[in-house]
C-alpha cells in the first residue's frame, strides 16, 4: 500500500509538474514581453531595464520559471491586477459559494442516478426503462446552461416558486442561500446524472451475465438480494473510476452556470478576471483548479485500489 | 442499399443520430441559399415580436428575425466541429500513432502531456487561451482545435498500442518498410472506426464548447452570429420575451444529440462487426 501510494502521489506530482509549466508557458512566453506592451516602443530604454529588472524579467525562462514555482510553493499566486488584491485571497473569499455548489451538485448525482441507475438495469426493456434510457441521452447533450434557462423560465418567472437571481450570502439568510442553489445545482448536475445512470446500467448488465450470479440464482436468492448483495458491490467499480470525470464536469458546470444565476464563486471570478484581461488571477485560478483536479484523481485512484486490490499500480485491473 | 435498410432497421441510434446531424446540415446549406429576413440588420419597428407568420421564430433585441439567426449561426456550429475534427486527424492522431508504436521516451512525454492536459477542464484550457489572445471566431477555432487533440492522440495511441504486434505489422518491419509507411498505410486504415466514432463525439463536443464560450460572451463575437451567443441575449430579455431562448437552445441540443448518437451508433456498429 505505502509503495504503490507512493508511485501514485509521485505521478500526480508529476503531472502537477507539466500542468505548471504548460500554464508558465501559456501565461509567461506566449504574451510577450509585457514591459513592452505597457510603456510602448518609444519608451527610455534606461527605465526599461530598471523595470525589467524590479519584476525579474532580464533572467532567462527556466530562471523565471524557478522564482515562480518558489513563490508558489510559499502559498503566494500572485498579485491580481484588477483588484490589487493576492490571487490566493480573492480565491479564498469565492470558496466557500463554490465549494457549496458543488457539493450540492454531487449530492444530487448519487441520491438521484444511483436508485435509477439500478432500477434501470433491472428493468432494461420495460417501455419506462426505454424511455428513461433515451432520456438520459438528451441529458448528455443538453447544454447546461440551457437548461438553467428553463428551469429559471418554468420555476422562476412561471410558478414563482424560486428566485432567479438574487444570490443570498449563507450568513446571511442560510435558507434563502439554499433556495438560490438549487437550481444551479439541477442544471450543473444533469448531465452527470445522465452519464452515471448510462454507466451504472451497462455496468449492471454486464455482471448479471457472470457465473456467480447463475450460481445466486440456483441457490434460490431473489433477482433484489442478488442485486443488491452481490452485484452491485462489482457494478460500482467501473462508476467509481468515472468519479473524477464528474469532478471535471461540476467544476466546468459551475465556471458557467455560476454567471448564469450570478453566484459570486470562482467560476464568476474567473470570468471578471478574462474580460479585465488580468492575466494574473486567471493563471492562479487555472493552477487552482488543475491542483484539485490532479487530486481529485489521485483520491479516486486509491479509493479503487483499497476497494479493489485486483487494481495493481498502473491503475489496471490484473 | 439493402444492407442500409437492415443497419437502419437494427441500429436505431445510429439512424436518428444520422437523421438530426442530416437535418441540421441541410439547414446549414438552406442558409447559403435562402434566408427569410436579413439576419444582420437592427429594425427598430420589430423589436422583440413574438412568432407569427413573417417572423416564424420571433424577433430579437434589435428586431432581427431569429430564424435567419439561427440558421446562419449554424454555419459557425458546422465550422468550430469541423475544425476540431481536422485538428485531430492532423495532429492528434499522429502524435498518438507515433506514441503508441515506438513506446520509449516519446511514448513517455506524449502521455505525460496527454495527462497535464486532462488535468485541466477543457473549458478551462479553452478560456487560459482565449485570455491571453483575446476572444473572437479564430481563437474559438484555435482554443476548439486544441481541444480535440488529446482525444484523438488517446484514441490512436490505445490502437498502436494493440496493433503493433500484430504479426503482419511485425513483418511490415522485419522486411524494412520504413516507420512512416508503416504507421500511416499498414496502421492508420485500421483505425477507420475507431476514428469516425471519436470523430462523431468530438463533433459534439466542440459544438458544445462553442455555445459555451459564445454563451459567456467569450467566444465568437457579433457579427459572427452563435447559437450560445443568441442564448445569453435570449436571457437578457427572458422577462420580455420568453420564446426567444427557445429555438436557439435546442438547436445545439439537437445538433449535440445527434452527434452524440451518431457516435453511439457507429461504435456499436463496430463492436458487431467484430464479433461477427
Amino acid at each position: 500500500m505505502t509503495r504503490s501510494f507512493l508511485t501514485r502521489l509521485f505521478s500526480s506530482l508529476s503531472t502537477l509538474f507539466l500542468v505548471s509549466l504548460l500554464i508558465f508557458f501559456v501565461f509567461q512566453i506566449i504574451p510577450g514581453d509585457p514591459i513592452l506592451s505597457k510603456l510602448g516602443p518609444e519608451a527610455d530604454p534606461a527605465l526599461e531595464a530598471l523595470l525589467r529588472k524590479e519584476l525579474g524579467l532580464d533572467k532567462p525562462p527556466m530562471a523565471r520559471y524557478l522564482d515562480w514555482v518558489v513563490s508558489l510553493l510559499r502559498g503566494d499566486l500572485g498579485t491580481s491586477i484588477r483588484f490589487q488584491m493576492p490571487v490566493q485571497q480573492l480565491i479564498a473569499e469565492r470558496l466557500p459559494n463554490t465549494l457549496a455548489l458543488t457539493l450540492w451538485s454531487f449530492f444530487l448525482i448519487v441520491f438521484i442516478s444511483l436508485p435509477l441507475g439500478l432500477w434501470l438495469a433491472k428493468n432494461n426493456n420495460s417501455t419506462l426503462g426505454l424511455f428513461i434510457n433515451a432520456f438520459t441521452q438528451l441529458g448528455i447533450a443538453i447544454p447546461s446552461f440551457w437548461l438553467a434557462i428553463m428551469l429559471m423560465l418554468i420555476f422562476g418567472l412561471r410558478l414563482g416558486w424560486l428566485p432567479i437571481h438574487g444570490y443570498v450570502p449563507f450568513s446571511k439568510d442560510p435558507w434563502g442561500f439554499m433556495r438560490s442553489l438549487l437550481l444551479p445545482g439541477i442544471a450543473i448536475s444533469t448531465s452527470s446524472i445522465a452519464i452515471v445512470i448510462r454507466y451504472l446500467r451497462a455496468s449492471v448488465l454486464d455482471e448479471m451475465l457472470q457465473d456467480y450470479v447463475r450460481t445466486a440464482r440456483n441457490k434460490g436468492l431473489s433477482e433484489n438480494t442478488i442485486l443488491i448483495r452481490h452485484v452491485l458491490r462489482n457494478a460500482f467499480l467501473p462508476v467509481l473510476t468515472i468519479l473524477g470525470v464528474l469532478l471535471i464536469n461540476i467544476l466546468t458546470g459551475s465556471i458557467v452556470i455560476e454567471s448564469t444565476f450570478s453566484i459570486p464563486g470562482i467560476g464568476q471570478l474567473l470570468q471578471t478576471a478574462i474580460r479585465s484581461r488580468d492575466l494574473p488571477l486567471v493563471q492562479g485560478i487555472t493552477l487552482y483548479i488543475a491542483a484539485v483536479v490532479t487530486f481529485g484523481f489521485l483520491f479516486v485512484d486509491l479509493l479503487s485500489a483499497k476497494i479493489d486490490p485486483r487494481i495493481n499500480d498502473r491503475g489496471d485491473r490484473a | 442499399m439493402k444492407n442500409f435498410k437492415k443497419i437502419a432497421k437494427e441500429n436505431k441510434t445510429l439512424t436518428i443520430g444520422a437523421i438530426l446531424v442530416l437535418f441540421l446540415f441541410s439547414l446549414m446549406i438552406l442558409s447559403f441559399i435562402y434566408l427569410p429576413h436579413p439576419p444582420n440588420t437592427p429594425s427598430s419597428a420589430n423589436q422583440l415580436k413574438p412568432p407569427s407568420a413573417t417572423f416564424w421564430l420571433g424577433t430579437d433585441h434589435l428586431g432581427r428575425d431569429v430564424f435567419s439567426r439561427i440558421l446562419l449561426a449554424s454555419r459557425t456550429a458546422f465550422l468550430v466541429g469541423s475544425a476540431s475534427v481536422v485538428a485531430g486527424l492532423l495532429l492528434g492522431v499522429p502524435l498518438g500513432l507515433a506514441g503508441g508504436y515506438f513506446g520509449g521516451w516519446f511514448d513517455a512525454l506524449v502521455l505525460r502531456l496527454l495527462d497535464a492536459m486532462k488535468a485541466i477542464p477543457s473549458l478551462l484550457l479553452a478560456l487560459m487561451l482565449i485570455s491571453v489572445f483575446g476572444t473572437g471566431m479564430s481563437v474559438t477555432i484555435l482554443a476548439i482545435a486544441v481541444l480535440a487533440i488529446p482525444l484523438y492522440a488517446r484514441m490512436a495511441r490505445n490502437s498502436a498500442i494493440q496493433l503493433k504486434n500484430l504479426d503482419y505489422i511485425q513483418w511490415t518491419k522485419m522486411i524494412g518498410i520504413p516507420s512512416s509507411r508503416i504507421l500511416f498505410v499498414h496502421l492508420l486504415p485500421n483505425l477507420r472506426s475507431s476514428l469516425l466514432v471519436t470523430a462523431s463525439l468530438g463533433f459534439a463536443n466542440a459544438v458544445l464548447t462553442e455555445a459555451g464560450l459564445s454563451y459567456l460572451g467569450l467566444g465568437v463575437q457579433p457579427p459572427d452570429p452563435s447559437w450560445g451567443k443568441m442564448l445569453s441575449e435570449a436571457q437578457n430579455n427572458l422577462f420580455n420575451a420568453p420564446w426567444l431562448a427557445f429555438a436557439s437552445g435546442l438547436a445545439i441540443t439537437l445538433l449535440v444529440l445527434g452527434f452524440n448518437l451518431l457516435g453511439d451508433g457507429l461504435r456499436d456498429l463496430s463492436d458487431l462487426h467484430r464479433k461477427e
